[in-house]
């Protein structure tokens, strides 16, 4: 199996799902002849043309919306935001369009569109280019939101999220492109709102996603030298959030600390507490325990941007909360 | 000047009521003997009367809360009159409830026992509001303080009808149905199945039309509530004693739902089981050492029952709430009420015969039915045994309802044949046959035992010959009957067989003199002597 960065899975990804199917087209600021902001898009505007690889100008409520027209019309966009800091100011088409199109023409239409980029804190950014905006956008019905940990993933749910007949969100992490691993050639396919578990364990279950994922093998391997089994669950998927494989874990550990970027008011860390408080209340141990950005805007200060995420020391410290083994 | 209208006694043993419903709104005008709200008892549903003219200020009880008898349930004074609910509340009288009968209705016909333990006073049910509207473990029966939840008829999230059975109670009587007073979803149970609850104390919450959620407080139910119910299966390994439990502050057990769940699976008591989370909690790990701690089931029933030269402990068996209140009542009325005792002997062999007339007719009549008939008519014609003594009044009954004890699995019960003077032999049988099979099935209504003027307890089928029996309290008196036996007596100076019965009355010297007891006990044995007098 091949080992590639994040960025060459996507990049795969959207190589093979344009050469299968004709409809699929990219657009986006500096996706053809600049090769991506990230180089996501390196080398398709030589393979597909500019009719297929769209440079549009920064008008990102514009190119959504062009994106959306052409959704509903047969064609399967992908729009790439250069961050989803910036998509905000494409929220109009994004929520009040193609999240509500096949509502509001009484399932005439349909929007079968990816919205794509990176979130997240990219590194000395400041606080406008630093936002986990995840729990923003699994917030409104008709999206489906997915953000992939590994290059394997980001392939396999761009993937679906192509092929998918409905508008969906994917939130790649900033940090991640260049991150290698191993990916599936050819037909790799990760099903939306499926979790995975990305390491066995018994004590205590990390129920994760995205960049955090890293934080989280970080500080399981701390624990496991101090005797402490754990489990993390990756979501990958946000919005269906997969209930029965966090009830799951749930029930085999008995005890769970939510991991996250964002900011902990309304974050997708609280809906997952509250199904397992709500359908796995008699499999609990200890409260379920909370890992998120500090609820502050992000510094620029480097020292300052790490204290304000989560890291493997604070997910530490919450698995021996809930394990009641603080200060041991 | 403003007075607060008090929640009246509308039955004898009413300690509280529900407003169901207030028929004025707070500015309206009232006259007195109007009614201005509707209100639940223990026994039903009565209009609650103004005794005053004046405007209805301010209502302290809203709909659906509870009210003792006697504390204010709103304000009424002059149109206009300024009045705080804060100080309505502090008006509450100390005074004791009046037993006094409202205008609106008579309570039920049946007096109840007014020595009967009143329902302990229990904190009214939290108010409806945000918690939902609570369903109260309801006085199913006079002497009713607690009961036990046999089994729920509905489940959390289903639907419930004013009216509707949602679940099923085992009282110190009889198993009766609990309904619902409110239409609504039952939101969530608090005393589970098996779970004991006091009288007015939350057994569930329903979540109102307007979608109240029932964020249910913590029950006020007994403390046996918390302790899980005992657990048939023999794996119920007994909670290891040496682990003594952690103390934990404010008494309260803390555990884990998962431990919660494990200890219920298992049947092992929470109590038992020392905590080792933060303030106690007990945890999982914590119930499996209790687990491996605790003696394996197996191994102990394989041991021998009794090691030699050890004498086996007796067995503690938790008394039921029947007999806890057949314990409780006879303590309280043997030294209570000054009993005399009156025997006298009965030729039976008269009565005996009607009752092989009556098989020739294909109708089964019994012993006890001609007793039961017989005491019925000697009651009417002495009323004086058919009394009742209540503090300073004594209660003279215009009905004759006579009680037949009957022995069931965990105590006895008298179920009560109404008019019983009035109805022929073959109803009273009957009756008779169908009050005892539902009492052994727990089956019997509260008003098919409750308010008898007299009671007859026959044991003469264990061949007892005579015996003196405790009065039935409010009731005066009980008649204990013996075994039918031939016996040599003397007649016309000739020694004769007869069919003979010992009769013995236990009266209430308090209301009954012995010289009444004794011309009752001449009537009642003239009329089974004389069985054709029956028919007059």
């Amino acid at each position: 199996m091949a080992e590639l960065m994040y960025r060459e899975a996507l990049n795969q990804a959207l190589a093979e799902e344009m050469e299968r199917d004709a409809n699929v087209f990219l657009i986006g600021e500096e996706v053809g002849r600049y090769q991506g902001a990230f180089k996501v898009s390196q080398g398709l505007l030589d393979r597909f043309g500019s009719a297929r690889i769209i440079d549009a100008p920064i008008s990102e409520l514009g190119f959504t919306g062009l994106g959306v027209g052409a959704a509903m019309v047969g064609l399967r966009p992908v729009v790439e935001m250069m961050t989803w800091n910036f998509a905000i100011l494409a929220m109009d088409q994004i929520v009040n369009n193609a999240a509500k199109l096949r509502h509001m023409s009484g399932g005439q239409l349909r929007c079968p569109i990816v919205f794509r980029g990176p979130g997240g804190a990219g590194g000395r950014l400041s606080s406008q280019h630093s936002q986990a905006l995840e729990s923003t956008y699994a917030h409104f019905p008709g999206l489906k939101v997915v953000a992939p940990a590994t290059p394997a993933d980001a392939k396999g749910l761009l993937k679906s999220a192509i092929r998918d007949e409905n508008p969906v969100i994917m939130i790649e992490g900033e940090r991640l492109y260049a991150l290698k691993g191993e990916v599936p050639e050819g037909e790799h396919i990760v099903p939306i709102g499926k979790a995975d578990v990305k390491r066995e364990g018994k004590d205590v279950s990390l129920i994760t996603w995205s960049r955090m994922y890293y934080f989280c093998e970080e500080a399981a391997k701390q624990l496991e030298a101090e005797g402490i089994s754990v489990e993390i669950l990756d979501l990958r998927t946000l919005r269906p959030l997969d209930e029965e494989a966090i009830l799951a874990t749930v029930r085999k550990t008995n005890r769970a600390v939510v991991v996250e970027e964002g900011w902990p008011l309304a974050g997708v860390g609280a809906q997952v507490v509250d199904i397992i408080q709500s359908k796995g209340f008699d499999d609990l141990d200890a409260p379920v325990v909370r890992v998120t950005g500090l609820d502050v805007n992000m510094s620029y200060a480097a020292n300052l941007e790490n204290a304000i995420q989560p890291d493997a020391p604070k997910i530490v410290a919450a698995v021996k909360k809930v394990l009641y083994r603080e200060g041991a | 000047m403003a007075t607060p209208i008090q929640m009246p006694a509308l039955s004898p043993t009413m300690t509280e009521g529900k407003i169901v419903k207030w028929l004025k709104k707070e500015g309206d005008k009232v006259s007195s003997g109007e009614a201005i709200a509707e209100c639940e008892t223990d026994k039903s549903n009565l209009e609650i009367e103004a005794y005053d003219d004046g405007y209805l200020l301010k209502i302290v009880v809203p709909e659906g809360e509870m009210a003792k008898v006697g504390s204010p349930i709103a304000i009424l004074g002059a149109k206009g009159e300024k009045v705080d609910a804060g100080a309505a509340k502090a008006a509450a009288p100390a005074a004791a409830p009046k037993a006094e009968a409202p205008k609106a209705a008579a309570p039920a016909p049946a007096p109840a026992p007014a020595s009967a333990p009143a329902p302990a006073a229990q904190p009214a049910a939290p108010a409806g509001g945000g918690d939902g509207i609570p369903v109260v473990m309801p006085a199913l029966s006079p002497t009713m303080t607690e009961g036990k939840l046999v089994k729920w008829l509905k489940k959390e999230g289903d639907k419930v009808s004013s009216g509707q059975a949602i679940a099923e109670v085992e009282t110190d009587k009889s198993n009766l149905e609990v309904e619902a007073y409110d239409d609504g979803v039952l939101a969530r149970i608090v005393v589970q199945e098996g779970q004991m609850a006091k009288v007015g104390a939350p057994i569930a919450f329903l979540a109102g039309k307007g979608g109240a959620k029932a964020a249910a407080p913590a029950p006020a139910a007994a403390p046996q509530a918390a302790a899980p119910a005992p657990a048939p299966a023999p794996s119920a390994a007994p909670a290891p004693k040496a682990a003594a439990p952690a103390p934990t502050p404010g008494g309260r057990l803390r555990a884990s739902p998962l431990a919660k769940r494990m200890a219920r699976e298992r049947g092992l008591d929470l109590s038992q089981v020392r905590g080792s989370g933060p303030h106690g909690r007990i945890v999982k790990s914590d119930i499996e050492k209790a687990l491996t701690q605790a003696p394996a089931p197996a191994a102990a029933r394989k041991a021998p029952a009794v090691a030699p030269g050890v004498r086996p402990e007796p067995k503690s068996v938790p008394v039921t709430t029947m007999r806890k209140v057949i314990s409780q009542r006879m303590a309280e009325v043997k030294p209570g009420v000054p009993h005399f005792y009156l025997s006298v002997d009965v030729e039976m062999d008269a009565a005996l015969k009607i009752r092989e007339e009556a098989k020739a007719l294909e109708s089964k009549v019994s012993v006890n039915d001609i007793i039961v008939k017989a005491s019925a008519m000697a009651l009417r014609r002495y009323p004086k045994i058919n009394v009742s003594l209540h503090g300073d009044t004594i209660l003279h009954f215009e009905t004759v309802d006579v009680g037949i004890a009957v022995a069931i699995e965990d105590g006895l019960i008298t179920p009560i044949i109404r008019d019983a003077d009035k109805k022929g032999l073959s109803a009273i049988s009957a009756e008779a046959r169908d009050l005892a099979e539902r009492a052994r099935k727990r089956g019997l209504k509260p008003d098919e035992y409750t308010g008898g003027s007299l009671t007859v307890s026959n044991l003469g089928m264990y061949g007892i010959d005579s015996f003196i029996a405790v009065i039935n309290p409010p009731q005066a008196a009980i008649l204990a009957v013996g075994s039918v036996s031939d016996k040599v007596v003397v007649r016309d100076g000739q020694m004769v067989v007869r069919k003979m019965m010992t009769v013995t009355l236990s009266g209430d010297h308090r209301v009954i003199d012995g010289a009444i007891g004794a011309e009752y006990l001449r009537e009642l044995k003239n009329l089974l002597e004389h069985p054709m007098r029956l028919l007059f």
